[in-house]
């Protein structure tokens, strides 16, 4: 699936392309609720923030005590700044009513007090386990393709981040070969696309994050793995065949890149850089 | 009455005498042959085990010693197993992946195995993504790219090899290729333990280690069963080097004040030096018998000599030469090392497969090589030691020795 941003400056691709990437696109219209209504009052909550397009900050905490209610407080007053923007949510762990929220999250056993923001797409954009630090709540709202990224993620997925826009150079061939890797067979049940322009200010972090400059004059495609590794990034333009070769050679491989060397953090120590492809328009 | 005839009747002429000898000689190869096979057995799971896993970190209790590396996880202490949970949603770099354990042990007909619980990549996997966008700046991992996409039958086989697998179902174990050897276990039978009928969803290939002798089930299933309460005695850590090397165990060790970070390499550096310990043990006793037992048959030789001077002029003045008489001796020495030796090396051997796995902790195989060894060592310190006695007897006078009374 090809996620796309809105983007006012991103307006033109060839016909034939978007035959191609539109019903990819149009799926991401419809965003389902990734949150069950009923089952427990904290997914209830949480499917009724993400209805809303609001986040969601959860407070998951054990028993009363003096950290609980520390970060309680903390929370409380982080959450006050935020109204416009998040619901705040509390779920005690030990609550039977609660379990199916435990259980979606599988913190029953993770330590507590713990905060965790919940971006409207079901993606948990930040955790503070133990300490819940006021002053940083504001990290958990993140842009939306940072959230599209960190949902794809932590569902176990590859995600193909395509940055470009009309003023970027080989736009059309970099979105053809997304289109290509996602629609391939071996890929197109555990990879995701998202399109960002990278003139968009509110992808400006999320973008910094992954080495991108707002001012790139071609369009720069990233491929990133669980838990969050950016794996490759291709300038400007790139083929499906260079795409599928760079995920191939690090699954098979055991260093990315080769940074590692035999005998040190590699299983069965097979981390020769000589013997890994470096497939045409890739660069690192 | 040929040279092997006087030499037999030589042998045979004080029994008690040769025997004692022939038993010290046995009794120093013996202890040598079985350090040897041990620490040679101890040295290679060590390396091999260096292989597989790399670069990796430990967390354990305060309390637990290093004395082990194969036994890291094999004690009493435990540390809370939301531990897993602090490093997973940390922004700690350079972990590649975690394996917690638990071990209780179990008995299956009448032999005690360890089950071990582990957690499947499944419960925790996610939680590596919680810790926000910024986890996109991170530089590249060090460990190949998980798509999920290994087929599940393979996967668990290769929980030795990569430490943790992606799924494993409450009811489900997987069998270390010893215990299944030992009690005929095939995937997809049924096993009683603590209570609970499991199925065998994979019998795991030999590693060599102490791997084999578990059995792993999931990490909650084995804390309900046992009661031991929400813990594990160790979390391995699967990291990349270029991190360790950067402070990823102080890092580890400021996120967790309460628990034990070592490497594996200081584990194992442990291992490797009660292992350099052994080994100059082996040297001590190699020496010691190379100077004992010398002296010893070296005595005993010139005893003989001294004793049969008369018979030893006797058969030089029936014309027996000076060379003849040196062969019987050095012979007689010759046969006695080959005894020692061949008796060393069978003992030796026997006691180092039956110990060594109790001892070291890994399976141990007879060395063939070491017989060679043993015969060189054994024969030729008999025959070092009674060169001079056979060279005195050699040049005995044979009228002098008549007129001795």
């Amino acid at each position: 699936m090809l996620r796309r941003r809105p983007s006012p400056a991103f307006a033109t691709c060839t016909t034939c392309l978007w035959l191609i990437v539109g019903p990819m696109l149009l799926a991401a219209e419809a965003r389902p609720n990734p949150w069950p209504v009923g089952t427990s009052p904290g997914l209830t909550s949480l499917a009724k923030a993400s209805e809303q397009n609001r986040y969601a900050y959860v407070f998951f905490w054990k028993a009363e005590g003096e950290a609980t209610q520390r970060n309680r407080d903390a929370f409380d007053a982080a959450l006050a700044t935020l109204a416009n923007r998040a619901d705040a949510i509390s779920v005690c762990v030990a609550a039977p009513e609660e379990k199916p929220t435990v259980d979606a999250f599988k913190v029953s056993r993770a330590p507590m007090p713990l905060v965790l923001a919940i971006a409207p797409n079901g993606a948990v954009t930040k955790a503070w386990p133990l300490d819940f630090q006021a002053a940083t709540a504001g990290e958990g709202v993140v842009s939306d393709g940072a959230a599209a990224c960190l949902k794809a993620i932590q569902n176990n997925k590859l995600v193909l981040v395509s940055v470009q826009n009309s003023l970027t150079a080989h736009s059309d061939e970099a979105l053809q070969a997304a289109a290509g890797f996602l629609n391939d067979a071996r890929f197109a049940a555990v990879a995701e696309g998202v399109v960002l322009d990278p003139a968009d200010p509110l992808e400006a972090r999320f973008l910094a994050d992954l080495k991108v400059l707002p001012t790139t004059e071609k369009a720069i495609t990233v491929l990133l793995a669980p838990p969050g590794t950016p794996v490759a990034t291709f300038v400007g333009a790139v083929s499906t065949a260079a795409i599928v070769a760079k995920v191939t050679d690090a699954k098979s491989g055991c260093c990315p890149d080769g940074k590692c060397g035999p005998g040190q953090c590699c299983p069965g120590g097979k981390c020769d850089p000589a013997q890994k492809s470096t497939p045409k328009g890739v660069s690192k | 009455m040929n040279l092997r005839t006087l030499v037999w009747r030589e042998l045979l002429e004080r029994k008690a005498q040769m025997l004692t000898v022939a038993f010290g000689i046995i009794l120093g190869m013996t202890t040598l042959i079985a350090i040897r096979t041990i620490s040679f057995y101890s040295e290679k799971a060590v390396a091999r085990e260096l292989d597989s896993l790399g670069a990796n970190v430990l967390v354990l209790p305060k309390a637990v010693s290093l004395q082990d590396y194969y036994a890291a996880d094999m004690h009493h202490e435990v540390i809370p197993e939301e531990y897993v949970m602090r490093l997973t949603m940390s922004d700690l770099q350079g972990v590649d992946n975690l394996s917690p354990k638990l071990c209780v042990p179990v008995t299956v007909a009448d032999r005690r195995y360890s089950l071990t619980g582990i957690l499947p990549k499944s419960e925790f996997q996610a939680k590596a993504a919680w810790a926000g966008a910024g986890i996109f700046s991170r530089p590249i991992g060090c460990g190949v790219i998980d798509m999920g996409d290994t087929p599940p039958e393979e996967d668990k086989k290769m929980l030795t090899r990569k430490r943790v697998i992606k799924d494993l179902a409450a009811d489900e174990i997987l069998v270390g290729a010893d215990v299944a050897a030992r009690q005929k276990i095939h995937e997809g039978d049924s096993l009683p333990l603590l209570g609970k009928t499991f199925t065998v969803i994979a019998v795991l290939p030999e590693t060599g280690t102490v791997d084999d002798s578990r059995i792993f089930a999931h990490l909650h299933t084995v804390q309900e069963l046992s009661k031991a309460g929400e813990v594990v005695n160790c979390i391995e850590i699967v990291g990349c080097c270029k991190e360790i090397a950067a402070g990823l165990v102080e890092s580890v060790n400021t996120l967790l004040p309460d628990a034990k970070v070592v490497t594996v390499k200081q584990v194992v550096d442990t291992q490797i030096t009660l292992n350099r310990m052994i080994e100059r043990l082996s040297q001590i006793f190699l020496a010691i018998i190379v100077l004992v037992g010398g002296a010893g048959i070296a005595n005993a030789m010139s005893a003989n000599v001294s004793e049969r001077r008369r018979e030893i002029g006797t058969l030089m003045a029936l014309g027996a030469e000076s060379w003849l008489i040196q062969r019987i001796f050095l012979s007689k020495a010759a046969l006695l090392g080959l005894i020692g030796g061949v008796g060393g090396y069978a003992i030796g051997t026997i006691l180092a497969v039956t110990l060594g796995p109790k001892l070291a902790g890994v399976p141990v195989l007879p060395m063939p090589g070491l017989a060679v060894w043993a015969l060189v060592i054994s024969v030729g310190v008999a025959l070092a030691a009674s060169c001079i006695p056979a060279w005195r007897a050699s040049q005995l006078d044979p009228v002098a020795t008549f007129r001795e009374t």
